[in-house]
């Protein structure tokens, strides 16, 4: 079933980021504090996709969703979690939507450029001016 | 048999865990403007007493995404979550590290310690109720 034990575990350096970010400076952790939080945190998130899971299944649906995770917390006594992570949702779901927004808009400015370009190629090249024409211009 | 609250050597009821004030400080990150170019950062408030407050992109996810979903797929738990499952999973397990941490920290502030060990660790999940399914399983 599980074919190498790394990939069940987060990234260490991510971990170790964040427990240094939740302590004030100057405070170590030893290495088997690190090592148990890291699997602590493993656990957490097998335990909590597998209640989320039950939860899916319940509503007889194929696909895990937000709502699922959400419900399989407030099940495992982790209801504090809850608004903060549907605050950050909503924030992800917003930076997702300008991102798909930001894409349509450049793919649309790409293609009108590339039809300019196309449409340019088949104009007869223009007569180059003479410089009387500018002199006039540049007079005052 | 003493409950678990009432041993007086350096253990105490676990109130930073119970405390909303502390997830508060994930909800007021939105509106910390000063810093915006920074993922992150961290301020130590005096006025606080020590209590750490820490800024981040709520709406980024720390942890791979790409990471989570095949811990999900590998443990054959499921073959489809959605993109927004795994983010509020991210968060999630981002909130328990912060969780834990400084709850075991609390220990450490106890016994006037300047390092976090696994003692400290064990400590916290013995304290509090929502960690029983640790029990056991860190070896």
């Amino acid at each position: 079933m599980v074919e190498r034990p790394e990939d069940l575990n987060l990234p260490n350096a991510v971990v170790t980021r964040i427990i240094k970010d939740s302590l004030p400076e100057g405070i170590a952790v030893s290495k088997e504090a690190r090592s148990a939080i890291a699997k602590a945190a493993s656990v957490f998130v097998l335990y909590t996709t597998s209640t989320a899971l039950l939860v899916t299944q319940k509503n007889k649906k194929k696909t895990l969703t937000a709502q699922d995770v959400l419900l399989a917390l407030k099940e495992i006594e982790f209801e504090k979690f809850v608004e903060p992570l549907e605050e950050s949702l909503e924030s992800y779901k917003k930076s997702q939507q300008n991102k798909k927004e930001q894409k349509a808009a450049k793919d649309k400015a790409k293609k009108a450029d590339e039809e300019k370009s196309s449409s340019k190629a088949q104009e007869e090249p223009m007569e180059v001016q003479t410089t009387d024409g500018d002199k006039e211009n540049t007079d005052d | 048999m003493a409950s678990k609250r009432d041993l007086s050597n350096n253990l105490r009821p676990s109130s930073l865990w119970n405390d909303l004030n502390f997830l508060s400080i994930l909800n007021s990150s939105s509106n910390k403007e000063e810093n915006p170019d920074k993922d992150k950062s961290k301020v130590n408030d005096p006025s606080t007493d020590g209590q750490i407050k820490i800024v981040r992109n709520k709406h980024k996810p720390r942890i791979s995404l790409a990471r989570i979903r095949k811990m999900i797929k590998e443990s054959s738990l499921n073959d489809e979550p959605s993109d927004e499952a795994l983010f509020v999973i991210d968060k999630a397990v981002e909130i328990f590290i912060e969780s834990l941490v400084s709850e075991s920290y609390e220990n450490v502030k106890l016994n006037n310690k300047r390092i976090l060990t696994r003692r400290d660790v064990d400590v916290t999940i013995e304290n509090i109720d929502s960690l029983g399914f640790l029990i056991g399983v860190l070896d």
